[in-house]
């Protein structure tokens, strides 16, 4: 076609792509958790774009803000209800979809060298997303809305004296969650965190490029007998799952919104009322449990925190120099404990507010510090073992 | 893949899938409250019958709007609407939204469109009436625009029957005690107002059908054009 | 045959994915669109009770601005007619109806034009009723036939229909068919 003529002449875009998609290889053995990528990058494509629609419509002012989103968007803007439901499940899936992400790191140790950074930009994103939801969750102004970001932006005024309530009053702007905090809010989520997101995101698949897609085996591969090339090999499989994903996402859409558009905030934010029940969504709970299960409210906050700065450090925590769960059954095991421990302390955070469930957070969040102290001890062990068998070479670390 | 391999999918496909069936669908540990509702009521209340709608919204406009609102349907307090300014800031402020088939009959007059005066307004310029209603029951008493989402039909059948039975100390007087069926009839209205016109519901249901068999059919012939592909170039 | 059958898989995700563009595109363009609550503007009701002849109230349809106007009866019109091709167009449509209501939105370039019940002196029309548009001089009948001046057609005329003691602009009767002279 002429018009494909014209371009290609300008910009050599299919040299590009051969160059960048099909002559650059990738390990055959790529396991199906490397699609959570992908997935994540249309993910927040998919907020993006049905963010952009509600945006149009939605008032960021509280006496506009619920009705603008529960009235005009849901029932007067024609597919409006489509929108907003995209948004809240896709905030949702793409959440489900970073953790996945994130552990398939863990598990096959791709944050190891050369991937350190890798690693710490992609603690950096899930960060600003963590902001992101949270900063989104207080737009519809539903008693949801207004409470449980009301909690968490207390939380930080757990560090005792002047920095606790200085940092709580920065957050929101005043001494109580009202219009500065939503206009503040409003313009964290929709502008300044996506930009920087986006940034960052980018940095992270440059990173990925340059040091080369993990091997799930750990090893290092040979790319000229070994590798395949990314498109179609891994291009079009990723596609398909894509379409699953998707399948899966519209499905919850279509016919399963109750969890993703919680009763309770269908209710106007009522300052004056806290309802029976708040707490976080699922993606904060884990955090809100550590929180919750140590009695004094400093510890607590210094605890999930350290939880944070753990997960940023594995890099340097787990230094062995043997990759991938697949190859190392000690952190095979504590992983499962790693998973098991995020997981129910994640299922403890709906439980209510009670000694008992306490008990069962502290147990939990110790199992979680047991992966973390339990890292340079099997690298240790892990260490002594490669240089007994003479194994040097991967002490130096290598391609893979 | 080996057996290792195998198991090791299994276990994590489960626990994935179990994990977000918990914490997404239902939750075993954290129980739910249930609130009785008879299967005769339950039916009226899901019919989408114009009469019953028709009876609810009768019920609301004379007796629970003595001190409630609906903005989202036009409807206002009773001392709302004798105010004498209440036409012209009807006619000044008010958004017109289109109410859909189940509920454009009850605003003829305003061809089919119901007078929705957003908070503001409502607020300032019937201050002194929303002043009296929240020196009378302590707060002004909730908006019921939302209310059948945010409660769910159990919760409100019984609720209208007898307030106390379920917040003890609440200042709503039990309007529909021992009258079921009049209780019926106000949930129907107000999932009405809440919910898509049977039509619009089997829409959207299509709508999602469509999308589903779509994506499934379009992942699958991603999947095959790349086994082609393959095949092509000698590997797979 | 295998070069066939690679293109016939490649032509059917190429559809696939035309499908998906359109599918996604058209939920956004809809919400994009009029909702029914943009309907309400279409049909404006005008109660004309109140009107005494020789009046002319503005009013809005459909974002524009809208003359209702009432002439005594019997009206008899003196001033001159413009020998072009829309000669007494509006006179025609309106017929002998005494209320009616006309786009009050000059053909030239958009101005509402005034409502001068007993003419203007200066524009050489004493005693004529007529519209003067002050932008540039252009002149109507009360019926909204352009004169003179730069007005190339003759004011709209939206449907409309008298229902008792109210004209529903919008609604079809005596005015069946929008004469719209600003697309």
């Amino acid at each position: 076609m002429g018009l494909a003529k014209f371009i290609e002449e300008r910009t050599h875009l299919s040299q590009i792509f051969q160059e960048q998609m099909v002559d650059y290889k990738v390990p055959k053995n790529l396991t199906f958790p490397y699609a959570f990528g992908i997935l994540a990058i249309i993910a927040f494509t998919v907020q993006i774009v049905s963010g952009m629609i509600l945006l149009m419509y939605y008032k960021p002012y509280d006496t506009l803000a619920f009705d603008s989103a529960a009235l005009f968007i849901w029932k007067v803007i024609p597919y409006g209800w489509l929108f907003r439901s995209i948004h809240a499940a896709g905030a949702n899936f793409f959440l489900a979809v970073i953790y996945l992400h994130m552990f398939t790191g863990i598990y096959y140790n791709a944050y190891k060298k050369p991937r350190e950074l890798v690693w710490v930009m992609g603690f950096i994103i899930y960060f600003l997303l963590l902001l992101t939801a949270l900063t989104g969750y207080v737009l519809p102004w539903g008693q949801l809305s207004y409470w449980a970001t009301e909690v968490t932006v207390e939380i930080p005024g757990a560090i005792p004296g002047v920095i606790g309530e200085t940092i709580s009053l920065l957050m929101r702007g005043g001494y109580t969650l009202g219009n500065i905090a939503l206009g503040r809010f409003f313009a964290l989520h929709v502008l300044i965190l996506p930009l920087i997101l986006l940034g960052v995101v980018s940095i992270h698949l440059f990173l990925v490029r340059a040091a080369g897609i993990s091997n799930p085996d750990g090893k290092p591969y040979d790319k000229k007998k070994e590798g395949v090339p990314f498109h179609p090999y891994v291009t079009l499989k990723e596609g398909a799952v894509a379409m699953f994903y998707l399948a899966l996402f519209f499905f919850f859409v279509f016919f399963y919104m109750k969890e993703f558009l919680p009763a309770t905030n269908w209710e106007p934010a009522n300052p004056l009322q806290t309802p029976a029940e708040i707490a976080p969504e699922w993606y904060l709970k884990g955090y809100y449990a550590i929180f919750r299960s140590i009695p004094n409210k400093f510890i607590g906050f210094v605890t999930f925190n350290l939880v944070l700065a753990l997960l940023l450090l594995l890099p340097w925590l787990d230094f062995s120099p043997i990759r991938s769960a697949r190859r190392r059954p000690l952190f095979f095991a504590m992983y499962i404990v790693f998973i098991f421990a995020g997981s129910a302390l994640t299922i403890v955070g709906t439980l209510p507010a009670t000694p008992q469930v306490a008990k069962v957070g502290l147990f939990f969040t110790a199992l979680l510090f047991l992966f973390f102290i339990s890292l340079p001890i099997i690298s240790f062990i892990e260490l002594g073992y490669a240089k007994a068998k003479g194994e040097v070479d991967y002490a130096k670390g290598g391609q893979q | 893949m080996s057996l290792g391999n195998i198991l090791k999918t299994i276990f994590f496909t489960v626990f994935v899938v179990g994990f977000f069936f918990i914490i997404w669908v239902k939750n075993p540990f954290v129980q739910e409250q249930e609130y009785p509702l008879p299967a005769k009521y339950r039916a009226m209340i899901y019919s989408d019958n114009p009469q019953i709608i028709a009876a609810g919204r009768q019920i609301v406009t004379q007796q629970c709007a003595a001190c409630h609102s609906l903005r989202y349907d036009g409807v206002y307090p009773l001392s709302v609407k004798s105010d004498p300014n209440y036409p012209t800031i009807i006619k000044q402020f008010a958004k017109p939204v289109p109410s859909d088939s189940l509920l454009a009959p009850f605003h003829q007059k305003t061809k089919g469109f119901a007078m929705y005066l957003p908070e503001d307004p409502y607020s300032a310029a019937f201050a002194s009436e929303l002043h009296t209603l929240k020196s009378q029951f302590g707060k002004v008493p909730p908006d019921l625009s939302t209310m059948y989402l945010a409660r769910g039909p159990e919760y409100l059948f019984n609720w209208v029957q007898n307030p106390g039975k379920l917040m003890p100390g609440t200042a709503m007087p039990a309007i529909l005690h021992g009258q079921p069926k009049e209780a019926a009839e106000v949930v129907a209205y107000l999932r009405a107002v809440d919910t898509p016109t049977p039509a619009e519901q089997t829409r959207r249901f299509e709508m999602g059908v469509v999308t589903l068999a779509f994506l499934i059919f379009f992942g699958i012939a991603i999947y095959m054009y790349r086994g082609r592909l393959l095949d092509k170039m000698g590997l797979h | 045959m295998e070069a066939s059958r690679r293109d016939f898989m490649q032509y059917v995700v190429g559809a696939f994915g035309a499908v998906a563009a359109v599918g996604a595109a058209y939920p956004i363009l809809k919400s994009l669109g009029p909702n029914a609550a943009a309907a309400l503007q279409s049909k404006v009701d005008y109660d004309v009770s109140q009107l005494k002849p020789m009046d002319v109230r503005i009013t809005s349809w459909k974002g524009f601005p809208v003359f209702v106007m009432m002439l005594p009866t019997p009206f008899n019109w003196s001033g001159p007619e413009r020998n072009n091709k829309y000669k007494n167009h509006n006179r025609d449509i309106l017929g002998n109806h005494n209320v009616y209501a006309i786009i009050g939105k000059c053909t030239h370039l958009g101005c509402i034009p005034l409502w001068k019940p007993d003419g203007d002196p200066g524009v050489h029309l004493p005693n004529t009723p007529i519209f003067h548009c002050p932008c540039h001089g252009s002149l109507y009948t009360p019926w909204g036939d352009n004169i003179s001046g730069p007005a190339p057609l003759p004011l709209g005329v939206p449907p409309q229909t008298l229902n008792g003691n109210t004209l529903e602009i919008g609604t079809p009767g005596f005015v069946k068919k929008f004469w719209n002279p600003y697309v």
